[in-house]
């Protein structure tokens, strides 16, 4: 078995959340203001972090069994900053519902293609967020801890 | 059925009749362990040994405290100084299911200790095979024929292809184990092997009997240890009075 980041994050993609479009590593938006609809997609900056490697078995690399665990980074776009009568900020409480759902479905995951499991890790910066282009969209990042076999 | 490695989020624990794995936080370890009988000489170089008797054991249990009503971890085995019929299937990289490894036996609970700062939690150690449930079998590894699941009488007998692919026909006996989860009357579980996975024929010796499920339980059956296991294994259900059963079942070869 190869390392299938591809493969986990198709999985993630295909995950169903009502009223958010959730994006693959190929269809990364370059804006998410056109969408005009709540969009989690992969971080273009630092997707993946904190990936290590546990050897669990003698053998070189192509044999040895090995444990691998990383963290994909997401970020959330809900709406952008500005939306409404008060700067978004109208919008904080569908926000917030929006991301539990998000959570909802990565927590009830039984089973993910490519991956042995898969866990948030933490939700941060609840609050302006920016989109590829840098434009400041209510929403908050998402870190994925994901645990892959290797051979 | 998957081969490979697993982590432990897979592991089911079965006891009497209930479904206690969300409830447990770890089990283990699942000890087949034989005595070493040391017949060394004066003028052998270096200590020779035999083995001897074997044990088994499930080790302790960890769990969460809860007391829900019937199927809380708390409601079912607080209860100590009795014995347990285990069944505990190792799902591969997802839910267990037929042909998945399973560890099997009847054991002394020999305390229940709850304990916990934060979140109270319990630990319930094991001992080795109850003494009045001892059968004539040592090994407690086997394969899962039916994983947890509910079988109804609309759906009638099994008529599918193996369960388990044994390899070849064994002449050692062997047992089967069960679990019954819920039902409502009475049902036959039972094993059906076959030389060649199309003609199959009842396993003699492997069934419940008629039971009435109604109450949930789990328990061994043993062959005699030379009887004939044919190479394919699979599980069956007759209903009786039951319109559903929900049930694990797995088989042992001596």
């Amino acid at each position: 078995m190869a390392l299938a980041i591809a493969t986990v994050t198709n999985s993630i993609a295909s995950l169903s959340v009502s009223g958010v479009s959730i994006k693959d590593i190929h269809d990364i938006p370059p804006a998410a203001l056109p969408l005009r609809t709540p969009v989690l997609f992969p971080d273009p900056l630092n997707f993946v972090s904190s990936f290590s490697m546990e050897r669990n078995s003698y053998g070189g690399g192509s044999t040895a069994k090995m444990t691998v665990t990383y963290t994909l980074n997401y970020t959330f776009c809900f709406t952008p900053i500005g939306d409404g009568r008060n700067a978004g900020l109208d919008h904080y409480d569908e926000m917030v519902a929006k991301a539990a759902l998000i959570l909802d479905a990565i927590l009830a995951i039984d089973t993910l293609s490519g991956a042995i499991d898969i866990t948030p890790q933490s939700v941060v910066e609840f609050g302006p967020v920016p989109d590829p282009a840098g434009f400041m969209h209510l929403g908050c990042r998402l870190a994925l801890t994901v645990q892959e076999f290797v051979n | 059925m998957a081969t490979g490695r697993t982590v432990s989020r897979w592991t089911r624990l079965y006891a009497d009749g209930y479904d206690l794995s969300s409830y447990t936080m770890s089990v283990g370890p699942l000890d087949y362990v034989f005595e070493e009988a040391d017949l060394t000489t004066l003028g052998d170089a270096i200590r020779g040994v035999l083995p001897n008797k074997p044990g088994v054991k499930i080790g302790t249990l960890n769990g969460v405290f809860d007391n829900t009503a019937t199927s809380g971890l708390h409601t079912v085995i607080s209860g100590a100084g009795t014995y347990r019929t285990v069944m505990i299937p190792i799902g591969i990289r997802a839910e267990p299911a037929a042909g998945d490894p399973v560890f099997n036996g009847i054991f002394l609970q020999g305390a229940y200790q709850a304990s916990g700062d934060g979140p109270v939690t319990v630990s319930v150690p094991f001992s080795d095979w109850y003494t009045s449930q001892i059968i004539a079998y040592s090994r407690p590894w086997g394969n899962l024929l039916h994983a947890n699941s509910a079988r109804t009488s609309a759906e009638g007998a099994n008529t599918g292809s193996a369960d388990v692919d044994g390899g070849a026909s064994s002449s050692a006996g062997g047992y089967m184990a069960y679990q019954v989860f819920a039902g409502n009357g009475t049902a036959t579980i039972s094993v059906d092997d076959s030389a060649n996975n199309s003609d199959w024929l009842a396993l003699s010796g492997a069934t419940t009997g008629s039971v009435d499920w109604s109450t949930v339980a789990g328990g061994l059956v043993a062959l005699g240890t030379t009887a004939t296991v044919r190479q394919y294994l699979r599980w069956q259900v007759a209903f009786g009075t039951a319109t559903s059963i929900t049930f694990a079942l797995a088989f042992v070869r001596g």
